[in-house]
């Protein structure tokens, strides 16, 4: 029996076969010098000693086309809305390896896809099995096997080749409705755009600006021109609050927080102190056991944050480096939405791994000592992706890592290490008081066991330095001093990345594995750009929209659909949820392509009819920052 | 049928309609004098004294935080999303394109989803008969705002009628009431919810110079 694997990359493919053969494979070039076939014998537990070939694409295979006829300058722009479209191979890279696989396929009665275990990873081995069916037509859905697997530790990958299961159909329709979609929708607006903006935009490579349309691009656009309207027009408000001070450091704040009406606040001042005198009363001390809790199992768009966070990493940054850490065998698959292990896990088998380490070794060796109790197993997590665990790390680096790669790998250890470990505890002290008629507060905090924190050095949980002052409930205590403050609102902070990333993800804007990019594609579209804010340590990087960037989605703000928008995050929300229904079945590919469709070519024809206020918006915006 | 309670009890003075039972709020159609008086820090209110609602602000919110509100309630186009809201978004958003307010359809939009904590004090504006304005604040939380019948930034309908019983503190000019004090009767004037969402928005737009 001859069997054909396909994995989504090289490194993938060379180390599955490495795994596979136990490191005794033989290796030929492609066409493609990035594309190697291994070839070596497996024995696969339901047709015996095999001959295998691994290979691999690199990446998708294909990309949506029009026909002739549909070119810039051919057709109207929202003909592309119902022209027939082709998948063809993408590029001279890909042609060669999709010879690769039609020649490798001629010679093999069996098919197994390698690819990421996701709903791209699944139209990754649609797209292969296409190719493959040009060399052997016995390939189809039904005969084709597909791996299942979420890391490349070996025996994950002996198991994943041991009990393959099919490529799901549904999750190939729903990646194909949203390559159309995107493909449809992005084409013509980016053409009319472009056109139409073309003799507006000061550039000397006029030419070749693009002005394109994404339909996640332009909400990621919108949440950045949200928050710099918002700081640019913000007005400052002013507020009031009352305040006891006992004596010198002891504070008792408003449970009311603060109040906007100044009036209001004076006549309950006065009230309290009619009513109060100078005194108050004790009206509840309590001392409650309080827990910091170990963090949830690591997802992908929690990397994100937090290496954009404590290491000041880009999205896409961090999701290469992780890629490459999962490549080398170091870590789980890095493109997770699942924040809950599975029941079956065995966490001390990997926290085993990590006692040869010099710097958290020792941490390690003392969760697995039973005696210690310090173990715990993981919280779960609401998200479940059904395709891979949370990130975790799955092996000890044989030699030494370096920079970021070291930094990442460092912060997925402890993380994990973290989650298996037992929450902090500490002990949390709150008096309530009332003076006249009005509540009170004042608190402190006092650590007793760090546990997780000792390893999760990135969090910090202190005790406060105030002593609270020892007194009983119904006591009347003198105070030294009452008195209104005022303070005055001030405007939001200009957004980071790890802000847009948790909204980008908290409004359905991309995935985990694509969120990186479209955050890099408007930067590399001109539409916002980092800037550094502040100096030193506590310097940071914050987005803002370029003039077209802000030009274009306030334009488009003031267009006046009625139930629609393309800067705001609803219409792809609405397609995350159609795409849902593919894969539960409750909706088929036409229906959902036909209803998305039909929604963006009425705002095209309102944006045409309307473009005046596209190109007014750029303008104003242009003028307003020539002006200041 | 028309009554004094969906009247406007101050450009309707002369004509307003009495129902048998409510032959008794007829003795309450008398000016609210304090606002006209020299200020005082403590006093009460003489007599009862009708009043018709025409405005509710819950005074632990800014005026700034207000319009967000209401942008997002009116039309979630126009509104900011650069800001977490608690949930992941999972369902399209309703995005209401009118707040018309046509009689006997006058229900506030169902999105509004205000959470009132007992910390909340809310600042009414009444309006005597006489046309005379003032504020009057909660001297405890008033159950007319928070019944299971109340909702959105409003709470009530406005021009909603209130009597309001002598004796009530009146502090710096201004009534404290408590629900002892009160008879809220309820009613509503069309014309202060026409378009009233949209008429608050620029309101407070205005209030604080937003050029948005």
């Amino acid at each position: 029996m001859r069997v054909l694997c396909v994995a989504e990359k090289n490194a993938i493919s060379k180390s599955v076969a490495g795994s596979l053969s136990r490191g005794s494979f033989q290796t030929r070039d492609s066409k493609n010098k990035y594309v190697k076939n291994y070839s070596f014998k497996f024995t696969f537990p339901q047709w015996g000693e095999c001959d295998v070939v691994m290979t691999a694409v690199a990446g998708h295979l294909t990309n949506k086309q029009a026909p002739q006829g549909y070119g810039w300058g051919e057709c109207l722009p929202e003909q592309l809305f119902t022209c027939p479209l082709y998948d063809v191979i993408s590029s001279d890279d890909n042609k060669k390896i999709s010879e690769n696989i039609i020649n490798l396929a001629r010679n093999s009665d069996k098919l197994m896809i390698w690819t990421d275990c996701d709903r791209e990873g699944e139209y990754i081995g649609w797209e292969i099995l296409s190719e493959a069916r040009k060399g052997n037509s016995s390939f189809d859905l039904n005969t084709t096997l597909r791996a299942k697997f979420s890391h490349l530790e070996s025996s994950h990958i002996y198991h994943a080749a041991c009990n393959p299961i099919k490529l799901d159909k549904r999750s190939i329709d729903a990646v194909n409705t949203r390559l159309e979609v995107d493909f449809r929708t992005g084409y013509c607006f980016t053409r009319y755009l472009t056109d139409l903006m073309k003799n507006k935009l000061k550039s000397k490579e006029n030419d070749r600006l693009l002005v394109s349309y994404g339909n996640c691009q332009f909400p990621t656009l919108g949440f950045v021109v949200d928050r710099f309207k918002r700081i640019k027009y913000f007005k400052t408000e002013e507020f009031w609050y009352i305040s006891i001070t006992l004596k010198k450091g002891i504070t008792f704040t408003w449970d009311r927080g603060r109040l906007f009406d100044r009036l209001l606040t004076i006549c309950i001042y006065q009230d309290c102190i009619i009513n109060g005198g100078d005194k108050f009363i004790v009206k509840d001390v309590k001392n409650n056991i309080t827990h910091h809790y170990a963090p949830l199992p690591l997802t992908t768009v929690d990397l994100q944050k937090d290496c954009s966070r404590f290491f000041r990493y880009g999205a896409k940054e961090t999701l290469d480096i992780a890629e490459k850490l999962y490549t080398s065998g170091l870590i789980s698959y890095p493109r997770t939405e699942t924040d809950s292990f599975p029941n079956s896990m065995n966490f001390k088998k990997y926290i085993e791994i990590q006692k040869q380490s010099n710097d958290w070794g020792e941490y390690a060796q003392l969760l697995l000592n039973p005696s210690n109790n310090r173990f715990r197993i993981p919280r779960k997590g609401k998200n479940n992706d059904e395709a891979h665990p949370p990130i975790h790390p799955v092996s000890f680096p044989k030699n030494e890592l370096r920079g970021k790669e070291k930094q990442i790998y460092e912060y997925i250890v402890r993380r994990y290490l973290a989650c298996c470990s037992t929450d902090a505890v500490g002990s949390k002290s709150t008096i309530q008081i009332q003076w006249g008629k009005e509540f009170f507060s004042t608190s402190g905090l006092v650590v007793l066991e760090q546990n997780f924190l000792e390893i999760y050095t990135y969090s910090k949980w202190e005790s406060s330095n105030k002593e609270l002052p020892n007194i009983k409930i119904g006591e009347h205590v003198k105070f030294s001093n009452a008195k209104i403050i005022s303070g005055k609102t001030s405007p939001p902070q200009p957004l980071t990345e790890t802000e847009l990333i948790a909204l980008m993800d908290v409004n359905g804007i991309g995935t985990d594995a694509t969120i990186a990019e479209h955050i890099e594609k408007i930067i590399n579209r001109g539409y916002i750009t980092k800037i550094k804010k502040g100096s030193g340590k506590s310097s940071q990087f914050v987005l803002q929209p370029t003039i077209l960037g802000y030009g274009l989605a306030d334009g488009f703000g003031k267009l006046g659909f009625e139930d629609i928008s393309l800067t705001k995050p609803f219409l792809r929300i609405d397609m995350e949820n159609n795409l849902k229904c593919i894969l539960n079945g409750s909706k088929d590919k036409k229906t959902v392509i036909q209803e998305i469709l039909k929604i963006y070519e009425d705002s095209y024809h309102i944006t045409r009819s309307k473009s005046s206020i596209i190109v007014r918006a750029y303008e104003d915006a242009l003028r307003h920052t020539q002006e200041a | 049928m028309s009554s004094v309670l969906v009247q406007d009890i101050y450009k309707d003075r002369t004509q307003l309609i009495f129902h048998p039972i409510q032959e008794t709020f007829k003795g309450a159609l008398i000016p609210y004098t304090h606002c006209l008086a020299e200020t005082e820090n403590l006093t009460t209110l003489n007599d009862n004294t009708l009043f018709q609602i025409v405005d509710v602000r819950d005074t632990t919110v800014s005026t700034m935080s207000l319009i967000d509100t209401i942008t997002d309630m009116i039309n979630a186009n126009e509104g900011f999303q650069d800001h977490y809201k608690g949930n992941r978004a999972t369902r399209h958003r309703p995005i209401i394109t009118s707040v018309d307010i046509n009689d006997d359809h006058n229900e506030p939009p169902e999105t509004e989803n205000v959470h009132i904590n007992n910390n909340v004090i809310y600042r009414l504006i009444l309006q005597d008969c006489f046309g005379n304005l003032c504020y009057a604040y909660e001297e405890e939380p008033l159950q007319f705002l928070r019944g299971s019948n109340t909702k959105g930034i409003f709470r009530i309908e406005l021009g909603s009628k209130l009597l309001v019983h002598g004796g009530t503190k009146v502090s710096i000019n201004t009534l404290h009431l408590k629900n002892e004090n009160i008879t809220f009767l309820g009613g509503r004037i069309i014309k202060l919810n026409y378009h009233l969402y949209k008429r608050k928005l620029k309101e407070l737009k205005d209030e604080i110079g937003y050029e948005i």
